[in-house]
Order: C-alpha cells, then sequence, then structure tokens
C-alpha cells in the first residue's frame, strides 16, 4: 500500500521571508569573501603581493511562486505568503498561487542601473 | 432444676439496650458463646446419666407401672432441657418464648428480601436508561465538536479573506520592501554590499467597491477555486531611486 503524503500550505510574513533572503545571500557573500582573504597573503616567486581578487553577484534575481493572504494584526494589514507546492494538489490548486514575485537584488554600486533584461511575464 | 442455672453476665443490660450477640465484637461473641457451651455442659451430662437409669430401671418395670414412671422421669427430662432454652435463645439473639414471632421475623425478611431485589431491579433499569441517555448525549457532543470543527475551518478560511483598502495593502508592500532593504544593508560582509534593485509582484486579487464607493483589495482564500477571468490581474513593479537623483531639482 503507498503512503499518501499530505502538504499543507505554510504562511509566514513577506518581511520575515524576504529578511530570511537577505541572510542568505550575506552567506553566500561571505564564502566569496573568503577568497578574497586569502589571495590577501598570497606573493609570486619574486615576493610581490598578488592582487586581491574578489567576486561578487552583479544580480541575483528571486522568482517565486506563492499565495499571499493579507492577515490583520493589530489593527494593520500584513502581506502572508504561502510558497506554492510543485504537486499543485489540495489547497495547493487555488487561484490565490497564481501570484509571483520577482526581486531583483545587486551591488549597492549598480543599483541605480537598469536590471540587466527584463523578463516581461507571459 | 431451672433454679441452678446461672444467668449470663450482662445478659439483661443487652436485653434492655436491645443490642444482640452478633452484633457485639467477635472476641465477647466468643466469650458468650463458650459460657454457653459451659452451661449446656453442666446441664446435660446429669440429664443424660439419669436418663440412662431410668430407661434401664423402665425396661426392668412392669408396663402398667413403667409407663408412668418413664412418663414422669420424661418430663424432668424435659424440664431439665428446657432450662437451657433461654441460654441458647439469649446467645443466638432468638425469641425465648415466642415461635410466631420467629415466623412473622422471616416473613418480614422475605418481604424486605423481595422489596430489595425489586429496587434492585429498579436501579439497574434506571442504570440502563441513564446509560442510554448517556450515549445519545455523547452522541450530540459527537456531533457538536465536529460542527465546531467545520466552522472554525470556515471561520479560518473566511479570516483569509481579509480584505483591506489600497492604501494599507501598499503600506504592506512597503514594509516587505523596507525588510529586505535593512537585511541587506545591515550584512556585515567585508567586500560589498547589496541592495534591491528591482521588485516585481503579480498577482491576482478581487477588487471591491463598498457602499462608500471605496475600493477595497481581497486575496482569493487558500481554499478557494475563482475563474481566472473572474479576478483582477495587480502588477507591480518598485526601483529605488538614487538619492542624489532625487535630490536634483526639477527641469
Amino acid at each position: 500500500m503507498s503512503e499518501q503524503i499530505t502538504l499543507r500550505p505554510t504562511a509566514a510574513p513577506l518581511t520575515e521571508m524576504l529578511r530570511q533572503v537577505a541572510l542568505d545571500i550575506a552567506e553566500a557573500q561571505n564564502a566569496l569573501d573568503a577568497h578574497a582573504v586569502a589571495t590577501k597573503t598570497e606573493r609570486d616567486q619574486s615576493g610581490n603581493d598578488l592582487p586581491v581578487v574578489s567576486f561578487f553577484f552583479p544580480e541575483i534575481e528571486l522568482d517565486l511562486s506563492l499565495a499571499f493572504t493579507l492577515a490583520r494584526v493589530e489593527g494593520q494589514g500584513r502581506l502572508d505568503v504561502t510558497p506554492a507546492n510543485p504537486t499543485g494538489s489540495g489547497f495547493f490548486q487555488s487561484s490565490s498561487f497564481s501570484s509571483r514575485l520577482r526581486a531583483r537584488i545587486a551591488p549597492l554600486a549598480l543599483v541605480g542601473n537598469p536590471p540587466t533584461e527584463e523578463t516581461p511575464d507571459d | 432444676m431451672t433454679d441452678s442455672i446461672v444467668p449470663l453476665p450482662g445478659l439483661k443490660d443487652r436485653q434492655r439496650l436491645k443490642i444482640n450477640v452478633i452484633e457485639l465484637p467477635p472476641e465477647e461473641q466468643v466469650k458468650i458463646y463458650l459460657q454457653t457451651c459451659e452451661e449446656g455442659l453442666k446441664i446435660l451430662p446429669p440429664l443424660q446419666e439419669r436418663l440412662a437409669a431410668v430407661a434401664d430401671k423402665g425396661q426392668s418395670m412392669h408396663p402398667e407401672k413403667g409407663a408412668p414412671f418413664l412418663r414422669k422421669e420424661l418430663e424432668v427430662y424435659q424440664d431439665g432441657l428446657l432450662a437451657l432454652f433461654p441460654r441458647l435463645n439469649a446467645a443466638l439473639d432468638m425469641p425465648a418464648d415466642d415461635p410466631e414471632v420467629l415466623r412473622k421475623k422471616l416473613a418480614q425478611c422475605q418481604a424486605d428480601l423481595a422489596e430489595a431485589q425489586q429496587a434492585l431491579f429498579k436501579t439497574q433499569q434506571e442504570n440502563r436508561n441513564l446509560r442510554q441517555e448517556l450515549d445519545k448525549r455523547q452522541g450530540l457532543i459527537d456531533e457538536l465538536q465536529k460542527e465546531n470543527s467545520a466552522l472554525k475551518g470556515q471561520l479560518a478560511e473566511f479570516q483569509g479573506r481579509v480584505s483591506t483598502n489600497p492604501s494599507e495593502f501598499g503600506a504592506a508592500l512597503g514594509q516587505a520592501v523596507d525588510a529586505i532593504q535593512q537585511g541587506l544593508t545591515s550584512l556585515d560582509n567585508a567586500f560589498v554590499d547589496y541592495g534591491l534593485q528591482e521588485l516585481d509582484l503579480q498577482t491576482q486579487v478581487n477588487i471591491q467597491l463598498d457602499e462608500r464607493k471605496q475600493l477595497s483589495i481581497r486575496f482569493p482564500g487558500l481554499n478557494e477555486q475563482i475563474a481566472p477571468q473572474n479576478l483582477t490581474q495587480l502588477n507591480m513593479r518598485l526601483r529605488p531611486i538614487p538619492k542624489s537623483e532625487r535630490e536634483k531639482p526639477a527641469g
């Protein structure tokens, strides 16, 4: 007998989800920074310091399929989100899961520049 | 011969107080029963000895003389036995001299037993009725709990359908943008800081117009199926404006 798994939607405030995204980006950048720190101490055969090479993400795009719900907390409207489920069964067939949220994140120095390419929705 | 029997100590007091021997502590009951046995042992052996002698003599006598002799001796024997009965009756809590009282008491006991059996049957019947009523109420409780759960589900679904006005929705979105901006700018990375370049939101909402002709936005509930053509497509794209450009004078 096959075991049926029931997935239930879990909602969380949009602000919390985006804060978590920022923390994940920080961790990824930390991994890149570790390389730059390592090159600081390296020297060539003549004993000259090698130029420090650092990397960054010119653009990070986050594209989420999710459902928005409005909750009223202490009299204020709050946007909650529920990530869609790939199976699209049960609750996840609801009309609300047709929503998308895309966030483009770039180094501050490049933020004023236009995005590299447009990805209009079909 | 009855004069030779010593009355039991305290018997009168117990009779006066209407206390039965069987209601006394076992130690005291044993004392009374043993005393009754001693009384019997004092009375019976001389009587039996005399009876044996009387029987021998009666056998050897001429019937015309032997019959009145034996009858008289048997009366003496009966008196001796009767002298023991009050002691036995007192020890066994029996009425001393009225068998009718015993019969009445037995009849009363039988009547009491019948009444108790009837009361027991009635109690059992009531118990069965109460059990049925309890089962019925438990069924009602289960049904109400089921209904309550269904209503809670509906309430949760209804709460998921909170409507809001566009400005409140904008404020909620602004908070979200602010959260990611703050999160990105407060990172302690050594070489680069990140910022939000663009936020693009596409969603389908139900736009409602209330009695005051105010627009409100409602997202479909998580368990709600609505035909896409009945929903409004809402697209929002947010981009930051660099401070230096914003502060430039117009024109």
